[in-house]
Formats: structure tokens, sequence, C-alpha cells
């Protein structure tokens, strides 16, 4: 009898958790009415409908935007701070506590104050999402500079007296699969959160729209841009970085 | 000896409670290959620090070409330990890189000639394009040495650069250390804790004490090279000397 893989065995375990998870559905949606759990198909058509419609589709790219320009704000920001705590070592006790309230204040509060100073915009929403994936980037670029290599470090300081270059050609290639792990992570949690600051303080992106189908009890769309969603965060971990991830681990960490 | 172009007057050196040099002087001609030899901990490395200006001195004077060391560790290049190679970086680029540390200001490709001349000058420049890991331990050390000498320095420090290799490659790159060494003429500190290898390449041989640390013996060394250890006579009796006063400073071994 022919035996399959151990891998085999997983990719068949899981596709079948899939098909009965859809059976399921399948089942539930017709004893169920539609406003509270539409059919697969019906979701499928709301999907296609999205993406081809113009005045739907400018709302995917509105929510790319602002997951986009927080992760670049949160980025740039965080990794700033984390330089100067890791140079300038006075600042670190001060690092610290921004870096524990950032983290333990919700993304509704800030959403909220953000409505209150910034009104209805693409700006409040990416102050939310930047202000809550912060943290991330400060932990952990604080962590990815404590574990640059010293003896990198001293041996471009044996070469050259400018930090600048020290930083440029050796600390900061040290850092790309910290940069691009923290990104990634970032990236998942952004996500998340640009549901909640575009449901709350937004004009456009999915959460916008989720609120409008809310209000028009319209499930087949909430169910599509759950959908959607999903597919874009599948699509960029496994297109973009995990093979950059890869990429950079192989080629910047002493492997 | 020829003229001085390192020189330790009376130096004193405290980490904390710890004294490192309580009155360490010496002298290091041009042109001279020297090498450091101590018990593991008595301060041979740190003594390279001094002279590349990554450490200071508490007290006392060295003068590097006659200068402080804060103006001349642009004419000296470390060679560590372990290699310290960007993993990033093929060989070539990790060459180059040194270079690019000091803010070499030649074009880019008169850079890579500079480079890969260095790479021959270590036997390396059929590996120019592989990565530190696709390299053996003492290939990737070639590399360490080949980034120093791109620099083109006047003093190149070596911080027991082969005692992390197996003994065939550490023999080999002793001979091809000395062959670079008399090619080039450029001054060189070797620290080690190795007596047989000190005595196969040193002009001289500093060994020092315990901490703290002083100078207790200088072996000055004029058999021709390439040295054998087992038909000099010579040798022999200077290893028989070295060894019993080493063994009084680390009796688990000297030659470890």
């Amino acid at each position: 009898m022919h035996r399959l893989s151990l891998n085999a065995k997983r990719k068949l375990a899981a596709n079948l958790f899939v098909l009965i998870v859809l059976g399921a559905w399948v089942l539930a949606s017709m004893r169920l009415p539609g406003y509270v759990l539409p059919s697969p198909s019906t979701v499928l058509h709301q999907t296609i409908d999205f993406i081809t419609t113009r005045k739907l589709a400018v709302h995917i790219a509105a929510s790319i935007f602002h997951v986009a320009a927080a992760l670049i704000l949160g980025f740039l920001v965080g990794t700033a701070i984390a330089v100067t705590g890791h140079y300038l070592k006075v600042t670190q006790l001060l690092i610290g506590r921004v870096a524990s309230f950032l983290n333990s204040f919700s993304s509704i509060g800030w959403a909220l104050l953000a409505i209150l100073w910034f009104g209805l915009n693409d700006l409040a929403v990416i102050l939310v999402i930047g202000i809550i994936i912060l943290p991330v980037f400060i932990i952990n670029m604080q962590a990815a500079l404590d574990q640059v290599d010293r003896e990198l470090v001293e041996m471009a300081r044996s070469y050259t007296r400018r930090w600048s270059r020290g930083f440029v050609l050796i600390v900061l290639p040290s850092l790309y699969p910290f940069m691009l792990a923290s990104i990634r992570l970032a990236f998942g949690i952004a996500w998340k959160v640009a549901l909640t600051a575009e449901l709350f303080g937004g004009n456009s992106g999915f959460g916008f729209v989720i609120n409008m189908a809310r209000q028009s009890i319209n499930t087949p769309q909430i169910f599509a841009v759950i959908a959607l969603m999903i597919v874009i965060s599948y699509v960029a971990d496994h297109v973009i970085f995990a093979p950059l991830q890869r990429f950079l681990t192989k080629h910047y960490a002493d492997v | 000896m020829q003229d001085a172009i390192i020189r330790f007057d009376h130096v004193r050196l405290r980490f904390g409670p710890e004294t490192i040099f309580q009155d360490l002087s010496l002298s290091i001609g041009r042109g001279e290959f020297v090498c450091i030899l101590g018990p593991s901990g008595c301060g041979k490395s740190t003594a390279l620090r001094l002279i590349g200006d990554l450490l200071r001195a508490d007290g006392g004077t060295i003068t590097v070409e006659g200068r402080d060391p804060r103006e001349t560790w642009e004419h000296l290049a470390f060679v560590f330990q372990s290699p310290r190679l960007a993993p990033w970086r093929t060989a070539l680029d990790n060459v180059l890189l040194g270079m690019e540390l000091r803010g070499d200001r030649r074009d880019r490709e008169q850079m890579r000639a500079r480079a890969i001349e260095a790479l021959d000058l270590v036997g390396l420049t059929s590996d120019a394009d592989k990565y530190p890991r696709m390299l053996s331990g003492g290939e990737k050390q070639r590399v360490a040495l080949a980034r120093a000498l791109a620099v083109e320095p006047r003093i190149i420090l070596m911080d027991e650069p082969f005692s992390a290799l197996d003994p065939n490659t550490r023999q080999r790159l002793r001979a091809e250390i000395v062959s670079i060494w008399q090619k080039t003429g450029k001054t060189i500190v070797f620290v080690t804790h190795d007596v047989d290898e000190a005595l196969v390449l040193a002009d001289r041989i500093f060994l020092l004490s315990k901490k703290p640390t002083r100078i207790i013996e200088t072996v000055t060394l004029d058999s021709p090279r390439p040295r054998s250890l087992v038909d000099d006579a010579g040798l022999t009796r200077r290893r028989q000397e070295l060894m019993s006063l080493f063994a009084k400073l680390e009796p688990a071994g000297a030659n470890a």
C-alpha cells in the first residue's frame, strides 16, 4: 500500500480541516439568516466585488497606505529612539519608561484621542497605528543593538575613529535581520490596529467600510473585509517578509 | 637595534582594583618582528591595545613613531584572535572594509586592485568571492591579515591570530606571515602564549610575568629563517630556557 510521507499527512490534515470548516459554514449558513451568517459563495462574490469596484478598491489602497505609512513612521522613530538609548546611556531609563507607557495604553484610547486632536482623517489613523507599533520597534531595536558583535565593533574602531563610519559599515548591516523581524511583527499588529483606528477615527480603509457595513447590516461585506485582510496579511508575510528574512538571516547573521 | 618605532616608558595601567602594568618599559625597532610572550591574562593583548590607541595608559609614556598613539593609529592595523569578518561581505569586500573604514579616498577600482593584491599576498585570490561562512578558520584569518595589509600600515599588531587554528594550519600560517614580513618589511608585534610560535617567528621575544606585569626576559634570536626547532641547537637551548621560565608562570603547560 502506498504510504504517505509525514509532510503529505500534515498537508492533508490541514486541508481537511479547511474543508470541514467550509462545510460547517455552508451548512450553518443554510439554517441562519443572511445578515447573521452569509454563505461562502455570497462572501466570495462580495470579495470579488470589493476588488473590482473602484469605490471599494480605494479602501483597500487606503488601508495599505495607512499601514505602510505607520510602519515607516514607527520604524524610523522607534529605531532613532533605540539608537539614542544605546549610545546615550543617560536616556535609557527615560526611554524604558516611554516604551512601557506606550505598550500599556490601548489602541481605542489612542484612536479617541487622535480624533479629538486631529479629526477624522488619514493622519489620525496613521498616528494611532504608529504609536501602537512604536514600542515594538523601540524594544526590538534596543535588543538588536545589544546583540551587535562587540568584536566587530572593536575591529571597526581599530580602523577608524569616525563613529559614523563604524555605525554605517558595521552596526547598521548587523541590524538588518532584526529590522525586518521587527517590521514583520509590527506589520501583523498594524493590520489589527488599523481596523480599530479606521473604525473610530478614519474616513477611509477597511475599518471605515466595516463601520458602514455594520450600520447597513451588510454582513457579507464585513466577511469580505475579513477575507481580504487575511489574504493581504498572508501574501505579505509569505511572499515578501519570509523570503526576505531568510535572505537577510543567511547573509547578515553569523551562521 | 634599529631606531625605535614603539616605546613604552614606565607605563602604568589599572583596571579597577587590579594593577595590570606597574612599570612597563620596552622598545621595538622599525621593521622588527617582536613576539610578546606571556601567561594567559598577563596583559599581552592590553599592551597591543595601548599601542593601537584602543586603550589609554594611566601613567608613563607610550610613543609610536615618536608620537602619542592618538596621532598614529592610522599607521597601524590589527589582526585579532578571531578573524572578525563581516558575515554579509565576501572575502574581497571584507578586505575592502578595512579601507572603507579608514576613509580611503582612492577610487573604487584602485581600492579593489589593492584588495586583490592583498588577497594575493595571503594566497586567497581564488576565494575572493566567497563569504566567510564558506571559508575555513585558516582562510578567514588570512582574509583578516589581507584586510590589515590592504590599509598599508607601517605596524601590524597581531593578537594571538593563530591560536584557534589546528596545528597544521597554524604552522603553515606562521611560515606565511614570516614570508609576508620579509616581503613587506613591516614592523610586526605578535602576541602569543606559545613558546614555539615565538621562537619560530620573532627577532626578539619579550617574556612577560604575571600581573602586575613586567618583562622578565628579553630573548634576541638571530637564527636564519625558515626556522626549525628540531635541528637548530641554539633555538632548542632557548626553548628549554624559555619553557622552564614559562612553566613557573603557567604551570599547566606553555604550549597548550
